[in-house]
């Protein structure tokens, strides 16, 4: 181990220097994905550290960020915190048959590893799975190399992977599972009757098989991965599936199918294997199984699958991500409401909890780079589910006292209201572009306001835009139409709205705000509205206006990004963790308490 | 250790399935680090597991017993218990599911209290209640430190309709044998099975007590906690 430690760390310094001209040194290397020389590259030295630096940007960071890792040992150690006890229970389940992890040299550079990030990255944290892949890191490298390549793997390679959701690996799931129908289809048919690849896959997946092969011959795999990216690891899975296609197909449930892979995985080998397979603490039969040669599997992966490029797995993972997100959230919403439900202070909110969770959720889980792709993607709302949300918005602040946010929430509402309003105007127009656009003009000048001329001008604009403009468009006009507003026809709008709010905001009862407010009269009595000609002020005033009214997340986001008190007020730091622990623990009582009352007959 | 453990198993029994078996498949659910790998190995491998990595997805052990001249197949699958997996992966899990066993840690109180959410979570999964759950205690072993009394589980497990163990998959010398527990299990689930060949329609009656109860202690607790109108039955 001391000699592979040297060389690498030889290597790293090596790489250190020519760091900067990493690019080219990585298109060199590049002519070599062949197999032969992933072949040869594989025999003579594992090339973590090497292609660590070049490939990961790992060593950039760490020639960037002198002292950082320090810093985040020390605050990662102090911290304490769920994620520290979770990792402090994981020490010594990573690679326990490991020397360097039986005695406290390599628990202790493992926690502080591991701490570290979880300093580093909250949105992270730590997620089971990181443990295994940093032990492995750390009998290759140093802690700080470590350290920065786990970064690496789980901000940069394996984007989303170890979120709190392990969205990434599902993702990958469902990628992998197109590659199989697109190249295997016989044996896509059978595994997904058998619902196998949603069984195994994650465990390659977030542990670029670490944890399923003897990590000797795992790191084979992981240094392609390192060098080529993440199709490695589909080449790879599609390998073993491919190797394995006759005995799965014969199988007769899942039982059997992750037992013939299992057993595949566990007797793949390296030749300079120094701890042999890893040692299961059950009796092992040793030398029944014949064992598979890791540089074997790398090159049918790289013969048979090698096609397979990273640009088609970016695609595929495109495709997935939306469906993934979508199901989770779904999930999530009937977990929520079924949760949440019996003891859930906002009782009867059940169907806006479920929306307003999902737009929070998307808010928060989705990463930089994803942010506005989905933003984009998202379903936009119709009228009534906007209702529906926003009534759940409000008791939010069921026990806000600060009158503010209310002014500001009403204007909000307002705001979005109009601007489902002009989109559906600048549908209506866009059907026939110039006389849709001057009746609703016409339409609207019945109210012989100016500010009508305003909206006409607007959708107009609107209509000659793209779609993506809309909300700019509107957006422009919101800073100011707060003031129309209040000048128009019903300047109690607002106020009318906040005070009914604050008034009883601890009882807002399914029926009660909508006779008073005018965010819900739309939706009960369009037509009373229409012949008050309020048009303006109270937009979604059509007879069917749900069918055309709609809203984008974008824009939603964007009007209550503009409001200071709510913004505030959503990012003030509230112990989520702690609130919910004390309605679970008291759900917990409750529970128990009833549970003896239940026993007796009903 | 995924991989070797399963194989070990896969080498032994693979081979030798018999086609004709019942297979039972029940799912090992909880938090993480109470106890589930342990508990498997311990039956399915009969001993004690010194060393066992974080269980990542999901693991799987088998092992065949005779009950009544018959022999029949215990599929144990082992989840992984942090929270993030929970709430994207087990619903995989939960196809065909026989029975479940819920464990929890009986000197950390948090992986009790967690216990709630794990059963909402199979609730979702639409498993009847005719499916057999059963609560295990592990870790009873560590005297000094237990944390869950038996009574506050007792009456925990009582509400829930589930039989109470108290065990240890590392001494389990005057505890529940961990051995029987899983037994037991078997013997119910064979005795649901052979009921439901004779007429689907047909559950043990206690199982339909069970369910009565417990939405009556749903509906209650919901009463309590929300005093509104909706009710989540």
């Amino acid at each position: 181990m001391v000699d592979v430690v040297c060389v690498c760390q030889f290597v790293s310094l090596d790489y250190h220097l020519v760091c900067g001209y990493g690019g080219c040194v990585r298109v060199s290397l590049s002519l070599c994905i062949t197999v032969w020389c992933v072949d040869i590259a594989l025999e003579s030295l594992h090339l973590v550290l090497l292609t660590f630096t070049l490939s990961t940007g790992a060593i950039n960071d760490l020639a960037t960020h002198p002292g950082h890792y320090e810093q985040a040992v020390a605050a990662g150690l102090k911290r304490g915190g769920p994620a520290n006890e979770e990792i402090e229970r994981d020490l010594h389940r990573s690679l326990p048959e490991h020397p360097a992890f039986q005695s406290d040299t390599g628990i202790s550079a493992l926690r502080r590893v591991l701490c570290a990030y979880a300093w580093r990255n909250p949105a992270i944290g730590y997620c089971q799975a990181m443990n295994i892949v940093a032990s492995v890191l750390l009998v290759y490298c140093n802690e700080e190399e470590a350290f920065w390549l786990l970064a690496a793997l789980s901000e940069r390679l394996l984007p989303d992977y170890y979120n709190t959701r392990v969205i990434g690996a599902l993702v990958d799931q469902g990628v992998l599972e197109d590659l199989i129908l697109d190249h295997m289809p016989g044996l896509h048919t059978r595994l997904s009757e058998l619902g196998v690849i949603s069984l195994v896959s994650l465990s390659w997946f977030l542990t670029l098989f670490l944890s399923v092969m003897p990590f000797e011959a795992a790191v084979h795999v992981v240094d392609c991965f390192f060098y080529d990216g993440a199709r490695v690891v589909f080449m790879v899975a599609l390998a073993i599936l491919a190797a394995n296609q006759e005995k799965l197909e014969q199988c007769n449930d899942e039982g059997e199918a992750m037992m013939v892979l299992s057993e595949y995985l566990g007797a793949v080998t390296t030749p300079e294997s120094r701890y042999g397979r890893r040692k299961s603490s059950v009796v092992v039969d040793e030398g029944q199984e014949e064992e598979v040669n890791v540089i074997g599997l790398l090159e049918t992966a790289y013969r048979d699958f090698g096609f397979i490029t990273n640009l088609a797995v970016e695609r595929l993972r495109v495709k997935h991500r939306l469906r993934v997100v979508q199901t989770l959230e779904d999930t999530m919403m009937r977990n929520t409401l079924r949760t949440v439900g019996p003891d859930c202070l906002l009782g009867q909110a059940d169907l806006k909890v479920e929306y307003c969770d999902s737009l929070t959720g998307l808010a928060t889980i989705h990463n930089r780079d994803y942010r506005v792709y989905e933003q984009r993607f998202l379903p936009t709302m119709s009228q009534e589910q906007f209702i529906n949300m926003w009534r759940t918005v409000y008791s939010f602040f069921a026990f806000e006292t600060n009158q503010d946010i209310f002014t500001s929430l009403s204007r909000v509402g307002t705001l979005l209201l109009q601007i489902g309003e002009v989109g559906r105007k600048v549908k209506a127009s866009r059907g026939s572009p110039s006389e849709g656009a001057s009746h609703s003009a016409n339409s609207s000048s019945s109210d012989g306001n100016s500010h009508n001329d305003n909206l006409g001008s607007e959708s107009q604009a609107a209509a000659l835009v793209p779609d993506q403009d809309v909300p700019l468009a509107t957006d422009a006009s919101l800073t100011t139409k707060p003031e129309r507003t209040s000048n128009l026809k019903n300047p109690s709008n607002t106020s009318n709205t906040s005070s009914n709010f604050t008034s009883k905001p601890q009882d807002i009862p399914d029926k009660e705000p909508d006779r008073h407010t005018p965010l819900h009269s739309p939706s009960q009595d369009p037509h009373q509205c229409q012949e008050g000609g309020c048009e303006k002020c109270r937009p979604p005033t059509q007879p069917y206006p749900s069918q055309e009214w709609c809203i984008s997340f974008e824009q939603f986001l964007a009007n209550v990004a503009n409001e200071e008190n709510l913004v505030h007020f959503f990012e003030q730091q509230v112990k989520v963790a702690e609130e919910v622990q004390k309605l679970r623990t008291r759900n917990t009582i409750s529970q128990s308490a009833s549970g003896s009352s239940a026993s007796s007959p009903s | 250790m995924n991989g070797s453990n399963s194989q070990t198993f896969a080498q032994s029994n693979a081979l030798l399935r018999d086609k004709r078996h019942k297979t039972f498949k029940i799912i090992v659910i909880g938090d993480s680090s109470v106890g589930k790998t342990c508990l498997t190995f311990r039956f399915c491998g009969g001993h004690f597991p010194e060393r066992t990595e974080a269980t990542i997805g999901v693991d799987f052990r088998e092992r065949k017993l005779k009950i009544d001249q018959e022999e029949i197949m215990l599929q144990l699958w082992d989840t992984a218990g942090q929270e993030r997996f929970r709430r994207s992966m087990v619903q995989h899990y939960y196809r065909n599911v026989n029975a479940v066993v819920f464990v929890y840690d009986v000197t950390r109180m948090s992986t009790f209290q967690s216990l709630p959410s794990w059963i909402e979570e199979c609730n979702q999964h639409n498993l009847n209640y005719n499916i057999p759950r059963i609560l295990l205690g592990n870790k009873c072993d560590c005297k000094g430190e237990i944390a869950v009394p038996t009574n506050v589980a007792q009456r925990f497990a009582d509400h829930h309709g589930m039989p109470l163990f108290e065990t240890s998959a590392k001494d389990d010398s005057d505890c529940d044998h961990v051995e029987a527990i899983f037994l037991t299990l078997a013997h119910k689930l064979k005795a649901a099975k052979s009921m439901t060949l004779i007429s689907p329609s047909q559950f043990p009656p206690d199982h339909i007590h069970r369910a009565v109860v417990e939405s009556v202690g749903r509906e209650r607790n919901g009463m309590e906690v929300n005093d509104s109108e909706s009710c989540y039955c």
